[in-house]
C-alpha cells in the first residue's frame, strides 16, 4: 500500500545526472524503463534523441545531458528512461541512473531565486538540502518545453 | 403493434428490408429520370418498385403507404404510357412521395402512428398528373431544414445553443387570399426581428425581397422573449392566418430540399402533430431493427491500435518460441507452447485483418449523397446538368470516407458553378445544353483514384495568370515562365480563388488550397487536367486507409525507413556508371529522361550520416506522386533492401518539431522504430532544388501531418 504524502512533503523519483542528483515529483512520472533502442528523427530539435517503442507507442525522448548541455555520455547498463507525463503525452527522458523514490519535507527546500539566479536557472524549482548532500529539484514540464524562446522570456520574467 | 397492421415482429422486419430496398433504389432512379427522361427500362423499374410497394404495403394493412403509392403507381403508369411527360415538376413531386415514403417506414420502424398527412402529397401528385407542376420560382426556394444545413448557419445555431438562448421554429400561415404574400412575410420577419436574432427564415428575406414568398413562412429564432409576446405581435400584422411556435429540434429529417407550395401544404397539415411530438426525431427508429452497431471511429482505432501491438509481439513471441524449441528440442511443454504460439499467430493475422474489413465502407455511402446535391445546385442556377456516378462499391477506410466528404462537395459546387457554362453559352459552343459531371471512384495501386470530370469550360492558363497577378499570389516574371499546366495549378495556391464573384453557391470561404491541403494531409494528392473548352478533371489519390500502410523498408545511413509502395514505381540496383552530374547535381539516365538522385538520409539529415559512411548507396528506388507531367520521377538511393510489409502508421508527436520529410513512424516486428518517409515533400525539396539549382531545402513551411 502507497503511504499517502501528508502536508508539507513531496514525494519524488531521484536520479543521477553528471554526479548531480535531480528530483522530478512522483506524479509527473509514468514509470521507469532500462534503455531502448532510440530512431533519430531528422529535423527535430537537437536535444531531441529520437523516438522510441513504448509498448506500442512511439514517444518522443529527450537526452537530459544534452538538453542542459551538459557532456554526452555513452549509455551505460545504469541508464534509464523516466517516462515523464507532459499534459497527457508521455515523453522519455534518458538519465545515467535513478536512485531512489524519496520523501522529503517541504521545509527543507529552498527557492531557486535565493540559492542560484542563472540564465538557465527556469526549470529549477528549488534544492533540497538533505543530510549529507544537495537535491536539485526540477520542474520537468518546464525543462523539456519545446520553444527556447518562450523559456528565455520566462526567465527574464523571473528575473525582473 | 399499430392499429390496423397485423405482423409478427419478425414479418415485419421482412417487410422493412423490402422497402429499404426499394426506397434505396427509388431514391437514385427517381434522381436518374430527371436525366433519363425517356430511359423506359429505368421508368418500368420505378414503376415496378412502387407497384411492388403498393402491394406490400396493402397486404399488411398499412393505408397510408398503399394510399401513397397507389397514386405514384397512377402517375408513373401515365408516364410510362406516354401520355404524361417527365418534368422537373413531376420528378419534384416524386421526390416529395419518396420523402413521405421514407417517414411513413420510420413510423412503422418505431413502432408508432405516422403523423404524416399523405393528402398533400397525393395531391401534389394529381397536380403533377395534371400537368399543373409546382412553378420554378418557388422550387427555388430551400425549406428552412435544408438551410439549417449551411455550416454558417449551423454554427449560429451553435453559438446560440452555447449562449443558453432558446431556439424557437416559427411556422406562419398566411390568409390563402391574400395579394401581398411578400409584404406580408417581409412584415413578419421585421417583428421576429425586434424581438430575437432571426437566424434564418424559409423563404430567406432575399426570396422575399425579389417577391418569391409563398403562402407559409418559417424561421428559426433566438430569443428569450415569451412565445406569447411573439404570437401576438407576429398574428397582429394583417393576413397572418396562424402563427406556431415550437422549440427547435433541429432539422425534420424528411424535409423536401426544395419544397413546393404544395410541400408548404403538407408541412402546414401537420405542424400541431410535429410540436405534440418534438423529440421524436431522436428516439428509436431504424436501428432498433437493424442488426448493425454503430460505433465511434475512435473506439476502432483504438481497437486497431491494440492488434498493431499484438502483430508486434506475435513476431517476437515465434522468435522466442523457435529459439527454446531448438534448445529444447524434446520438451513436451516446449512443443505444446510452439504450437500455441503458431495458432496465436493465425488468430492475429485474422483478426488484423478483420479488424481493416470492418473499418473498409464503400465509397458509395458518400457518393449517394451526392446526385441530389448536383440536382438541387443545377435547379438553382439553371444549368441543365446530367450526373453520372461510377464505381460506388470501391472500399475506403471510414475515416478517409469522412475526410474527403467536404473536399468533393467543394469541387462538385465549383463544377457546377464555375466548371459549367450557361446553357446558352454552351449551344453557342456547340455543346449538348445539358452538361455532364462524373464522378468515379476506382482502386489502383494499392490507392483509391477518385476523378470527377466535368464537359464545361474548361481553366483557362491565360486568365488564371491574370488573376494570380492581381491577387499578388505570382508575380507577373513569374507567371509568364509557367507553363499553362503550371499556372493551372495555382489554383491551389492559397489566396487564390477564380470566382468573378462569389456566388452563394461557391462562395462559402473554403478555397481550392484547402481541399488540396485536405487531401494531403490524407497522404493524398490533387491532380487537375483540363482543355479549354471541353472541361476539367480533377483526379485525387487517397490511401484505403489511414490506419496502415504497405511499406518499402530500406536502411539508409544506418537507419531503417518506410517508404510507402504507392508511390514506389520501380527498384533498381545501383550501377555506378549511370550516374551523370546535371547542373552539378546527380542525375540519372532512366529511359529517355534524366532523373534527380537524392540519398535518403542525405536528404533528410541535411548530410550528416550518423555511422559516419560514404559507402555508395546500393539500391535506387523509383518514386512518382503522380501520372501527370508535373509530377517528374526522383530516384532515391538506399543502402539496403530490408522487406515490403503491411506496417501499422503512428503520428509523430508534435514535441519532436516539423520533421520535415517524415509522415509519422511504425513500430516493426522486432521492436524497432522505423521512420515513414513522407514522399510528396522529398520530392518537393527535389524539385525546388533541381529547378532552382541551389541546395536541397524544403519548400513547404510545415511537416505534413500524419
Amino acid at each position: 500500500m502507497m503511504e499517502r504524502v501528508t502536508d508539507g512533503e513531496r514525494q519524488l523519483v531521484v536520479f543521477d545526472l553528471a554526479g548531480e542528483s535531480y528530483g522530478v515529483e512522483i506524479n509527473a512520472v509514468r514509470e521507469i524503463i532500462r534503455m531502448q533502442e532510440v530512431t533519430h528523427v531528422p529535423d527535430s530539435p537537437g536535444y531531441v534523441e529520437g523516438v522510441m517503442n513504448l509498448r506500442g507507442s512511439v514517444i518522443p525522448v529527450v537526452d537530459l545531458r544534452r538538453r542542459f548541455g551538459l557532456a554526452v555520455t555513452e549509455a551505460t547498463a545504469d541508464s534509464r528512461v523516466v517516462v515523464v507525463d507532459i499534459s497527457g503525452e508521455g515523453i522519455g527522458v534518458i538519465v545515467d541512473a535513478v536512485t531512489e523514490v524519496l520523501r522529503i519535507s517541504e521545509a527543507s527546500v529552498s527557492p531557486t531565486s535565493t540559492v542560484i539566479t542563472t540564465e538557465d536557472s527556469f526549470y529549477i524549482e528549488g534544492i533540497a538540502k538533505l543530510d549529507d548532500r544537495l537535491l536539485i529539484l526540477l520542474d520537468i514540464e518546464r525543462a523539456l518545453a519545446e520553444q527556447v524562446e518562450e523559456l528565455t522570456a520566462a526567465t527574464r520574467a523571473m528575473a525582473a | 403493434m399499430l392499429p390496423g397492421i397485423d405482423l409478427s415482429a419478425d414479418d415485419l422486419k421482412v417487410f422493412i428490408q423490402e422497402v429499404d430496398g426499394l426506397l434505396e433504389l427509388l431514391d437514385e432512379d427517381i434522381i436518374r429520370l430527371e436525366q433519363e427522361a425517356t430511359n423506359e427500362e429505368l421508368l418500368q423499374e420505378i414503376f415496378r418498385a412502387a407497384h411492388t410497394l403498393k402491394g406490400s404495403s396493402g397486404m399488411i394493412g398499412y393505408q397510408a403507404m398503399a394510399d401513397l403509392t397507389h397514386k405514384m403507381e397512377d402517375l408513373l403508369d401515365r408516364v410510362r404510357k406516354g401520355t404524361l411527360a417527365v418534368t422537373p415538376g413531376l420528378v419534384d413531386a416524386l421526390l416529395m412521395s419518396l420523402d413521405g415514403l421514407k417517414e411513413l417506414r420510420d413510423d412503422l420502424a418505431a413502432g408508432q402512428e405516422t403523423s404524416l398527412d399523405v393528402a398533400p402529397i397525393v395531391a401534389a401528385l394529381q397536380a403533377a398528373a395534371e400537368g399543373d407542376g409546382p412553378t420554378e420560382a418557388a422550387s427555388d426556394a430551400p425549406s428552412l431544414d435544408a438551410l439549417v444545413a449551411d455550416p454558417a448557419i449551423a454554427a449560429r445555431i451553435e453559438a446560440s445553443t452555447a449562449a443558453g438562448v432558446p431556439l424557437l421554429r416559427v411556422h406562419i400561415e398566411l390568409a390563402p387570399d391574400t395579394e401581398w404574400a411578400s409584404v406580408r412575410s417581409f412584415q413578419v420577419l421585421n417583428e421576429l426581428s425586434a424581438r430575437g436574432e432571426l437566424i434564418i427564415s424559409a423563404p430567406t428575406m432575399q426570396d422575399i425581397e425579389e417577391e418569391r414568398a409563398s403562402h407559409t413562412l418559417e424561421a428559426l429564432l433566438a430569443t428569450a422573449t415569451a412565445t406569447d409576446d411573439i404570437e401576438g405581435a407576429v398574428g397582429a400584422v394583417s393576413d397572418v392566418a396562424s402563427v406556431t411556435l415550437s422549440p427547435w429540434d433541429g432539422p425534420r429529417e424528411a424535409a423536401p430540399a426544395a419544397p413546393t407550395p404544395l410541400a408548404d401544404a403538407k408541412a402546414a397539415s401537420k405542424p400541431e402533430a410535429r410540436a405534440a411530438d418534438g423529440g421524436r426525431e431522436g428516439g428509436p427508429r431504424v436501428e432498433a431493427l437493424s442488426q448493425t452497431v454503430r460505433i465511434d471511429v475512435e473506439r476502432l482505432d483504438a481497437l486497431m491500435n491494440m492488434v498493431g501491438e499484438l502483430v508486434i509481439d506475435r513476431t517476437r513471441f515465434a522468435q522466442v518460441s523457435r529459439s527454446l524449441q531448438s534448445r529444447y528440442k524434446e520438451d513436451e511443454q516446449v512443443r505444446i507452447l510452439n504450437e500455441t504460439s503458431l495458432h496465436i499467430s493465425k488468430v492475429i493475422d485474422e483478426l488484423q485483418q478483420s479488424m481493416m474489413a470492418v473499418r473498409m465502407l464503400p465509397v458509395g455511402v458518400l457518393f449517394s449523397k451526392f446526385p441530389r446535391l448536383v440536382r438541387d445546385l443545377a435547379r438553382s442556377m439553371g444549368k441543365p446538368v446530367s450526373f453520372v456516378v461510377e464505381g460506388e462499391g470501391t472500399e475506403i477506410d471510414r475515416s478517409v470516407i469522412e475526410e474527403i466528404k467536404d473536399p468533393l462537395v467543394h469541387l462538385i459546387r465549383n463544377a457546377v458553378d464555375h466548371g459549367i457554362e450557361s446553357p446558352e453559352d454552351r449551344k453557342a459552343a456547340g455543346k449538348p445544353e445539358t452538361a455532364t459531371v462524373r464522378l468515379a471512384a476506382l482502386h489502383g495501386q494499392g490507392q483509391i483514384l477518385i476523378t470527377l470530370t466535368d464537359d464545361g469550360q474548361g481553366i483557362d492558363a491565360t486568365k488564371i495568370r491574370e488573376a494570380a497577378i492581381n491577387k499578388g499570389v505570382v508575380t507577373a516574371e513569374a507567371a509568364a515562365r509557367l507553363s499553362d499546366q503550371e499556372a493551372v495549378e495555382l489554383i491551389f495556391a492559397p489566396g487564390f480563388s477564380t470566382a468573378k464573384q462569389t456566388t452563394e453557391v461557391s462562395g462559402r470561404g473554403v478555397g481550392m488550397d484547402i481541399v488540396r491541403s485536405k487531401i494531403e494531409e490524407l497522404s493524398g494528392s490533387v491532380e487537375v487536367s483540363t482543355r479549354p473548352g471541353e472541361g476539367t478533371t480533377f483526379l485525387l489519390r487517397l490511401p484505403l486507409t489511414l490506419a496502415t500502410v504497405r511499406g518499402l523498408l530500406v536502411e539508409s545511413g544506418g537507419t531503417v525507413y518506410a517508404i510507402p509502395l504507392a508511390y514506389v514505381q520501380e527498384i533498381l540496383r545501383m550501377e555506378t556508371d549511370e550516374l551523370h552530374s546535371v547542373g552539378g547535381r546527380p542525375a540519372m539516365r532512366r529511359r529517355d529522361d534524366a532523373m534527380s538522385v537524392l540519398n535518403l538520409s542525405d536528404v533528410l539529415l541535411g548530410g550528416e550520416r550518423p555511422d559516419g559512411s560514404s559507402e555508395p548507396s546500393e539500391y535506387v528506388i523509383v518514386v512518382r506522386t503522380g501520372e501527370s507531367d508535373a509530377d517528374r520521377p526522383v530516384a532515391i538511393t538506399v543502402d539496403a533492401l530490408i522487406d515490403q510489409q503491411e506496417i501499422v502508421v503512428k503520428s509523430l508527436s508534435g514535441y519532436l518539431g516539423r520533421a520535415r520529410g517524415i509522415a509519422g513512424a511504425s513500430i516493426l516486428g522486432d521492436g524497432q522504430v522505423a521512420l515513414i518517409v513522407d514522399v510528396p515533400s522529398l520530392m518537393k525539396a527535389a524539385q525546388s532544388a533541381a529547378s532552382a539549382a541551389q541546395p536541397l531545402k524544403f519548400e513547404r513551411p510545415e511537416r505534413m501531418a500524419s
